[in-house]
């Protein structure tokens, strides 16, 4: 459960904007990513990414405006029929109208689906022959996808219909007695149509769940144009060209301003990344997260091109997790979850781990100590671990990324709280230095803290 | 829409269905709300079920659909789920009686009106109460048939005043507003409007106005109401000096249950009282007999009614004599 598309999406903002923007036609595809735990796996990631790529070019290629429309239309007739199907493993369920209904307007979407994906070509999957399905279904053979207890599934039911509609409906005792014996005979032929339908079980498991998956896999195409999301690449290290964030993006789009997109590169190892306040650390953490959860539940990612390494766990503290109703405190919530990260790295899961400003609250004499301690473990037990401080004086060895900031301006520039975005140079340049930029006091200039304050301070 | 339990309208629609199948014409039925009681508890009568002809399509949830009288073949099935399961659109295969229940909010009835329309019926009617509880407003239709009966009450002269003050409260005039939408959709609170604005004014419901009167007038002079418009806000406006300007606006004369007199008042120094959804009420249906036996003279009632309304008002066992 802690590794589901839901938990991920209910801790990750980003995540979340991107499922807002996902365009699935029905409640199976929803439920079934849900439920979609991180695929870990570098075959089945693998071959699930195949089926995007395919996917995306039969829906770039193939498809025009009218067809998506038609196949969106007949996916948001697609109802979440899974616990009828459960119901059909039982050996002696009997399926009510609503349930057989339920089969049967899957079985005719499925069928319209597949026949519009076939004409085009789609092939990359298969969809299961329904037809004998719909016979069992369809005794009047009238196309239509309704259902109730044909009269032409017994000749007993259709005397005693008829002799129903004969009676004179005031006339209840009569009418219910007749009545009683349709609903007998009715009873029976759900008992044939569900043991009939019991031999097509497999058959309409599997369609079901390649329809959710259909439904994922369009969703997800479309995102790629939406986005501009690339394909991304398996590889040993983790490079990015032009990595950027859609949620951050859209925010800084309401307010006019632009976003930088960052190119960045690291090893499986620990990375120390350092930079001034408000120079974008913690959004660039969010962003690594963001794009390696997107990876690994099967999408595209946010950048220009994107090689990646696969993990068992991302892990992502952002040190706001105080946790008020346990009682812990910020610092012991960082230690409790750097401690996680430490167990699971010892007994060989991989961890993808980003730490925001490790050990911030606390004294910075022992920050420092933790800080370097943490690095020398991550990279005792090759774990990835992309780490943001504004600690100088860090010894640990390890690669280290500073943002280059504010340090290229100018002291003409006038620059505000309103205009920093524009100064700001986002971009990453690694250095071999352990000390960090003294850009706290200019910032808070920027923001126009006190200025008897700042005097002070001077 | 009946203004009480058992003033006919369920014979009265039963009337209408008979009528449309003479005439050959398809109806199309949903209702507002759940009611998951089959036995009315409070006079221990039956609940009703509606009959209907073949060919006639009609909404009702997953319990009343397993309970129905009759062959209905199901044409769809809601997502969402009302206390009594998912709803059914269903059309009769055979003659035969079915409990009602259909969409508990306005904008899903809406939806369930224009589903219906995608199975070409010649009419889509909606079984409507007024209710309190029932977030659904009738008004979403185009025209409305209003049932009345000594049910309400015994005394002529009173059933009929009730009977033309709820005439009164459908003839209120429509505010006109680019918001309608967005104001259709909140189910809680009440907000000013202000210049194409909606402040919320932080009062959860009118019932829950203590301590907070100084709060009502702060944002402007126009207010509206999403629940339900009771005596206590209309009285506290009334008590303001000017009320000329003052204009309340609730979504539609069912959720108005405000006394006629404090109603009046409030209207005769000035106030305005505004609605979102207006309907068209074509004519009014009368049962004479109350649940306990008690019977008015149906001619009187039918004539005291027509004078005060101005609309046809019918008997529907009347009728049927003839």
């Amino acid at each position: 459960m802690r590794n589901s598309f839901k938990f991920h999406i209910g801790n990750n903002n980003s995540l979340r904007y991107i499922y807002d923007n996902l365009k699935l036609s029905s409640a199976p595809g929803r439920n079934f990513l849900m439920e979609t735990d991180l695929i870990t796996d570098e075959f089945k990631l693998k071959v699930e990414l195949e089926f995007l790529a395919y996917t995306f070019q039969f829906y770039s290629e193939k498809l025009s405006p009218s067809d998506l429309n038609d196949i969106a239309f007949r996916l948001h007739s697609f109802k979440d029929i899974q616990s009828t199907l459960e119901n059909l493993k039982n050996e002696s369920a009997v399926l009510d109208d609503i349930q057989l209904f339920e089969i049967k307007n899957f079985v005719t979407i499925k069928k319209q689906i597949a026949a519009i994906l076939e004409s085009k070509g789609f092939d990359i999957f298969e969809f299961h022959n329904v037809d004998e399905i719909l016979a069992i279904l369809d005794p009047d053979k009238t196309g239509e996808n309704s259902f109730y207890i044909y009269s032409s599934y017994s000749e007993r039911l259709k005397e005693l219909r008829k002799e129903l509609s004969n009676v004179n409906i005031d006339n209840s005792d009569k009418a219910e007695q007749i009545r009683l014996k349709c609903i007998e005979e009715e009873d029976k032929i759900r008992l044939k149509l569900s043991k009939k339908l019991r031999a097509f079980e497999d058959i309409l498991s599997h369609n079901f769940k390649r329809l959710a998956h259909f439904d994922i896999l369009l969703a997800k195409s479309i995102l790629i144009d939406d986005f501009n999301l690339c394909e991304p690449q398996f590889y040993e290290k983790i490079e990015y060209r032009e990595l950027f964030n859609p949620y951050v993006q859209s925010i800084l789009k309401e307010k006019g301003r632009n976003y930088q997109p960052i190119d960045i590169s690291f090893e499986n190892q620990p990375v120390l990344i350092t930079g001034a306040n408000m120079s974008g650390k913690t959004v660039l953490l969010r962003t690594l997260a963001l794009s390696q959860l997107m990876f690994q539940f099967g999408f595209y990612v946010p950048a220009e091109s994107a090689n990646m390494i696969l993990f068992d766990k991302v892990v992502l503290n952002i040190g706001d997790q105080h946790n008020e109703l346990n009682g812990l405190s910020s610092f012991a919530v960082e230690m409790t979850n750097i401690n996680q990260i430490i167990t699971e790295s010892k007994k060989g899961t991989r961890v993808f781990a980003l730490i925001d400003e490790l050990a911030r609250t606390t004294n910075p004499v022992e920050g420092k100590l933790l800080v370097s301690a943490f690095i020398e473990m991550m990279k005792k037990y090759n774990v990835c671990s992309p780490i943001t401080t504004h600690y100088s004086g860090i010894k640990a060895e390890c690669k280290r990324l500073r943002v280059k900031g504010l340090s290229d301006i100018s002291d003409s520039d006038k620059i505000t709280v309103e205009n920093i975005n524009n100064f700001m140079d986002y971009s990453l340049s690694e250095v071999d230095t352990d000390s960090v930029p003294n850009e706290a006091i200019r910032i808070a200039e920027i923001l126009g803290v006190d200025e008897e304050y700042l005097g002070l301070i001077k | 829409m009946g203004m009480e339990k058992n003033t006919g309208k369920t014979e009265c629609l039963n009337y209408i269905l008979n009528r449309l199948n003479v005439e050959n014409r398809i109806a199309a039925l949903t209702s507002i709300g759940i009611d998951g009681e089959s036995i009315d508890q409070v006079t221990n009568t039956k609940k009703p079920e509606i009959e209907l002809h073949p060919g006639a399509v009609f909404v009702t949830s997953e319990t009343h659909f397993n309970s129905k009288k009759l062959d209905a073949e199901i044409l769809n099935i809601s997502e969402r789920r009302t206390s009594l399961g998912r709803l059914i659109i269903a059309r009769a295969k055979s003659k035969g009686k079915v409990v009602f229940s259909g969409p508990p909010d306005t904008f899903w009835l809406k939806n369930v009106i224009n589903d219906l329309f995608i199975y070409n019926p010649d009419i889509v009617i909606v079984d409507g109460a007024l209710s309190r509880k029932s977030l659904g407003s009738p008004s979403v239709t185009d025209s409305m048939i209003l049932s009345t009966g000594a049910a309400l009450s015994a005394n002529i002269n009173s059933l009929v005043k009730q009977t033309a003050y709820t005439h009164s409260l459908i003839q209120l005039p429509m505010f006109e507003s680019n918001l309608s939408d967005v104001l259709l959709e909140k189910s809680q609170g009440v907000f000013a409007l202000a210049n194409d604005e909606i402040i919320d004014l932080g009062i959860q419901s009118a019932f829950l106005l203590e301590n907070k009167t100084d709060l009502l007038l702060k944002a402007g002079n126009t207010i509206f109401v999403s629940g339900v418009l009771n005596d206590k806000l209309v009285e506290l406006l009334r008590a303001q000096k000017s009320l000329n300007e003052i204009e309340i606006v609730v979504k539609d004369f069912s959720r108005i249950f405000v006394k006629q007199k404090v109603l009046n008042s409030f209207l005769k120094k000035g106030g305005s009282v505004k609605v979102l959804l207006k309907t068209n009420l074509m004519a009014i249906c009368v049962n004479p007999v109350a649940p306990n036996g008690f019977v008015l003279d149906s001619l009187k009632l039918r004539k005291m009614i027509s004078e005060k309304t101005d609309l046809p008002v019918y008997d529907v066992r009347m009728i049927d004599e003839k």
